[in-house]
């Protein structure tokens, strides 16, 4: 019973590491003549605000479309809802908190992801 | 059944390592972070740096920053009194990456518009793949012109509001040619407001994009158009909702000052109006442009046969391609697409390349390699003619000019009014901005009328950062009717006339033509030798000296 729930968060948390490897791999590449901390610093950073909430965003219908289009569509809707919402909240918030907002959302999300399947 | 294109995904890959790494050679050498702005080539991008740095360094949007006030108090007590009205969403992203990663503003707003670039190529792969994976897949080499010639401009001159609208706009149409599922409405919604929010008329691009799938559905999946309807109301409820805020700031502002960018034009009125060393043409394809008019008509039929969804898309693209001929276009805004159209119009490429690939299968039983053969072939015929794409330096500030900039930032006080003495770059004036103070330009005309026996400077120009980006709130008001356009044109003082002694630093480039450059030096070194200014930055490249005594004294001992 418990292996499920871990196996879908896994499964979920393996998808984006697997993107975020490839997303480095290539920058690396491309920006070569760049150190390895400031490519990883900088692939971790634009995944953060595009990947990560794109590909939460899209968890709900993840079985109408494949694993790779998921991928590409959530950099685009991921910045779109990144964007979006800051450019509200920071109307009272400050951008320094507002940062965080993608890993309070991804907190959220691999917790509901574990809870949804133990229910 | 999932929408798959597996298969394919390792052509996707090699195609989008090939496009980074000639990108990022051409546009940043190879590197992420760098010690002035690199690949800022014209002052367009500039303008779109400064909202981000600005954005930056006061954590708000809406925050005027202290160098635009004449003291303190008038800055804590006016700082919010605005809000931005230039495009928000890029300079949003910028910021938070920067202050994620500490990298210079600068560094990430330019990186960011070429990886959009290169997601939009990735998006365009994608749409065309609902349809056919493979054409989509032969459609990528020819994507790789956006490199080069014109099209390349739209990255280093700062085009950067269209190409990340654009971006947008690709997975607003992606997103409504996957088979329909729940949420989908309120996704397509918030692209859609955050094209909008991008750049205004990239939402219109949605609305005719939607109009023609509309038309698609009306003439191949008739039974569906109450569930087609019914998803787009939700999706403009969405959009009339999310957007409202932004729509309201937008009508009372570029709506005001809009003209021929919102306005209709013809190919013609484009022509012979305006400005035409960045337009566009046709021939910017070379030697494909056969192959182009070609690819659509064949891709045309295969469409019409299989009744792909993708349908919408075609027309789509094909309409806005030849709009500006029809007299149906949002004004300048309209041409830009054209930058674009290495991304859109590489659906015809990939069509013939299809059929290329569909005759040899036809000819040869052991057909396993005519796939990676063909593909590698077309990407290595397009690198051979886009190449050389030599970086061409940094850009309009050399890392010399930039380390002084950084002495302003460090040392000139947040109050200070700052002189730019005439240079040949000033022209280049958003350039001038990140300098972060209150700048006072001298132009040519300055330049010709600059005399060491009057102190009065002529035809300055102030940028006036507070009315570029931002409206007084009561002019954004919803209700009521807006000064916008006489206030920023006040606001804007394009030019003034101001005495040398009214300034606190004085920034003078070398890097100049001779005539300017060896006036200024006569000028400055006038005031040095009758002990109103002194030097305190020198560095080969610029020079900026401090204005030692008071407005009156300075008077005096300049008539003396």
């Amino acid at each position: 019973m418990n292996a499920k729930p871990n196996l879908t968060a896994k499964s979920e948390l393996k998808g984006l590491s697997i993107a975020l490897l490839l997303v480095f791999i290539i920058f690396k590449i491309a920006f070569y003549k760049e150190g390895i901390i400031n490519v990883l610093k900088f692939s971790v950073a634009f995944c953060y605000f595009s990947l990560v909430p794109g590909y939460i965003a899209l968890y709900s219908i993840r079985s109408k479309i494949s694993n790779e289009l998921r991928m590409i569509l959530a950099f685009p809707l991921g910045l779109a809802i990144y964007a979006f919402i800051t450019y509200y909240l920071n109307l009272v918030v400050s951008l320094q908190y507002l940062v965080f907002l993608p890993a309070i959302v991804f907190i959220i999300y691999v917790w509901l992801v574990k809870k949804r399947n133990k229910d | 059944m999932k929408t798959s294109f597996k298969s394919h995904q390792f052509f996707l890959l090699i195609f989008i390592v090939v496009f980074l790494f000639l990108g990022a050679g051409k546009f940043f050498d190879h590197k992420i972070t760098h010690p002035s702005p690199t690949g800022y080539m014209a002052s367009d991008a500039f303008t779109h740096n400064w909202l981000a740095q600005n954005t930056y360094d006061t954590n708000y949007l809406n925050e005027l920053p202290p160098y635009t006030f004449e003291n303190e108090q008038q800055y804590l007590e006016k700082r919010n009194e605005r809000k931005v009205y230039h495009p928000a969403i890029l300079p949003i992203i910028t910021a938070s990456i920067s202050r994620l990663t500490n990298f210079a503003v600068y560094d990430i707003n330019i990186i960011v518009v070429l990886l959009l670039v290169t997601l939009s190529i990735i998006l365009n792969y994608a749409i065309l793949s609902q349809f056919n994976s493979l054409l989509a897949v032969f459609s990528l080499p020819l994507t790789l012109l956006f490199l080069q010639r014109k099209f390349a401009i739209s990255l280093s001159w700062g085009w950067w509001d269209f190409i990340t609208a654009e971006f947008f706009l690709l997975a607003i149409i992606l997103i409504f040619t996957l088979k329909p599922f729940k949420q989908r409405y309120l996704m397509g919604g918030i692209l859609i407001t955050v094209a909008f929010m991008s750049h205004g008329v990239e939402a219109g691009y949605a609305a005719l994009f939607v109009a023609f799938l509309f038309l698609y559905v009306l003439l191949f999946q008739r039974k569906k158009t109450i569930g087609f309807l019914t998803e787009q109301i939700k999706t403009a409820i969405v959009v009339v909702i999310a957007s409202a805020y932004a729509v309201l700031i937008f009508l009372k502002t570029w709506g005001e000052i809009g003209g021929s960018q919102i306005y209709a034009m013809s190919y013609q009125d484009f022509i012979t109006n305006h400005n035409l060393n960045y337009f566009i043409h046709f021939a910017e394809f070379i030697d494909f442009r056969a192959i182009i008019v070609i690819g659509l008509l064949i891709l045309g039929g295969l469409l019409w046969k299989s009744k792909s969804r993708v349908i919408g898309y075609y027309l789509f693209v094909i309409f806005m391609s030849l709009t500006p001929y029809l007299y149906f276009t949002a004004g300048e805004r309209g041409f830009q697409w054209r930058f674009f159209w290495p991304i859109y119009l590489s659906m015809a490429f990939g069509s013939v390349v299809y059929l290329v690939y569909l005759f040899l299968k036809s000819q040869y039983k052991n057909s396993m390699f005519i796939k990676p053969a063909l593909f590698l072939g077309c990407l290595g015929i397009v690198v051979f003619i886009v190449y050389p794409l030599p970086f061409n330096g940094p850009g309009v500030i050399d890392p010399a000019s930039y380390e002084a900039y950084n002495w302003v930032q460090n040392n000139v006080g947040q109050h200070d009014d700052v002189l730019i003495m005439p240079s040949l770059t000033n022209n280049q004036i958003s350039s001038l901005y990140l300098l972060k103070r209150d700048l006072f330009v001298g132009r040519p005309e300055t330049s010709q009328k600059m005399s060491v026996d009057n102190p009065n400077l002529l035809l300055l120009q102030n940028p006036g950062m507070e009315s570029i980006y931002f409206c007084l709130q009561e002019d954004c008001n919803p209700f009521g009717t807006s000064q916008f356009a006489e206030n920023s044109l006040k606001q804007n003082r394009p030019y003034e006339n101001r005495s040398v002694c009214s300034f606190n630093y004085i920034y003078v480039s070398l890097r100049n033509n001779q005539e300017m450059g060896s006036k200024n030096i006569a000028y400055i070194q006038n005031l040095i030798n009758k002990n109103i200014t002194s030097p305190v930055f020198n560095n080969q490249v610029v020079v900026i000296t401090k204005n030692i005594v008071n407005q009156n004294e300075c008077e005096t001992k300049f008539n003396s």
